[in-house]
């Protein structure tokens, strides 16, 4: 009776072939794991300090306090303000994200980019640390500006650049009327 | 001992290694000959720092699956052998990315959205295969080197090409990946915005693989 034999054969090859891939991704799993593990601590915090580097950039060392979509901040007792996180798909080449300070009444502190993909050398000017296109934003209010790009508004457009601008002025605009 | 690919001719360890070295960086050049990782190539050649931050990870993450996939070598069977090098690459890579924000999280945030595409980089899967799960563990973490070195070589290259005629600046964000002061070098005002386009770097490749072409054919002259 040789059949159940090459049966018996036949399978440990297969269960032998699924093995030891699974064992090994398991492996690899374990080992992603524990890295994680060990990192995700100082990341989160890598995280965290770039974000607030750039938030102290913009309404100075205030106390923040997580909001929905933001943070409020104070100076002492009195509410100082709001950070407003805002994004839009109209860049040209799709998501921004920005950071946008205004005050009570509604005045800009300050716009920072946290996220962007558009062209270098052109549309990436949004970014402060390639230009301070972005600082043009501030004293405006929405309801005390003409937002557009010039000459039919009050913002000056990056040259070559029109509809990353255009995007970025629409998405400050969005976050003042919130 | 059984050396895929390689020189018939070459005999010894030594001269193997030599081979290994000459095809990573000319002969095969996984850029410029082999035309794989193309896409990575294209995407962050635009400028020297984010060319350097993904070689020196394609480097390490190849140099890496290289050698972890020729330990493998007698255990994998022919038809489960592709999955687990692809698997064992996209893990290297996500070692890789998680490393990069531990240390370089500022790096990470500009390149980080191109470390994932190591994983589809085919220097990677065609080296573990051609190469490492052939050859023994020390061979292949040479090969690995080459191979990476080769493909930053170029990418360095492309880097300062189209940075400087794109942009008009040499080494501009550096400081993000060696924690250095800001070393950049302005050459002009403004630049030729072609160049940090996509068809920019589809130019540059070309003339580089031309300009290789013709040296190569100067070389073999030379031998005659």
């Amino acid at each position: 009776m040789a059949r159940p034999d090459m049966t018996n054969i036949e399978t440990k090859r297969i269960v032998l072939k699924i093995a030891k891939p699974t064992l090994l991704a398991l492996g690899l799993a374990l080992l992603l794991a524990l890295v994680h593990q060990q990192t995700s601590e100082v990341i989160a915090e890598n995280q965290q300090q770039y974000e607030q580097q750039m938030l102290r950039d913009m309404v100075g060392d205030v106390a923040l306090h997580e909001i929905e979509n933001g943070y409020e901040f104070r100076n002492g007792e009195v509410p100082g303000g709001y950070i407003r996180k805002v994004t839009t798909d109209a860049g040209y080449n799709g998501r921004i994200e920005l950071l946008v300070a205004h005050d009570m009444a509604g005045k800009v502190l300050g716009v920072r980019t946290t996220f962007h993909r558009e062209t270098p050398g052109l549309g990436d000017k949004i970014e402060l640390r390639v230009s301070d296109w972005i600082t043009q934003f501030e004293g405006h209010s929405a309801t005390g500006s003409q937002w557009a790009l010039s000459p039919r508004g009050d913002f000056d457009g990056i040259t070559g650049a029109t509809i990353t601008s255009q995007a970025t002025l629409d998405a400050v605009r969005e976050a003042l009327e919130r | 001992m059984s050396l895929n690919e390689s020189n018939p001719g070459a005999t010894g360890s030594k001269s193997i290694s030599l081979t290994i070295a000459a095809d990573g960086l000319w002969h095969k050049n996984p850029a410029l000959v082999q035309m794989l990782g193309l896409c990575p190539l294209l995407a962050v050649s635009n400028t020297v720092a984010t060319s350097l931050g993904l070689g020196l990870t394609t480097l390490l993450v190849l140099t890496l699956s290289n050698g972890f996939i020729s330990l493998l070598r007698g255990v994998l069977d022919d038809e489960t052998r592709l999955p687990v090098q692809i698997m064992v690459i996209a893990s290297f890579v996500t070692l890789a990315d998680l490393l990069l924000q531990y240390w370089f999280f500022e790096l990470h945030a500009r390149i980080g959205l191109f470390v994932a595409l190591i994983v589809t980089n085919c220097t990677l899967l065609g080296r573990a295969e051609a190469f490492a799960s052939r050859n023994p563990v020390l061979l292949a973490v040479w090969d690995g080197i080459m191979m990476g070195t080769g493909f930053l070589m170029v990418l360095l290259l492309m880097g300062v090409i189209r940075e400087a005629l794109g942009q008009g600046t040499l080494f501009a964000n550096m400081d993000a990946l060696t924690g250095l002061p800001d070393m950049t070098i302005h050459l002009a005002d403004s630049g030729f915005l072609l160049m940090l386009l996509p068809p920019g770097a589809f130019l540059t490749l070309g003339c580089l693989i031309a300009l290789k072409n013709v040296l190569s054919g100067c070389l073999r002259e030379e031998l005659r």
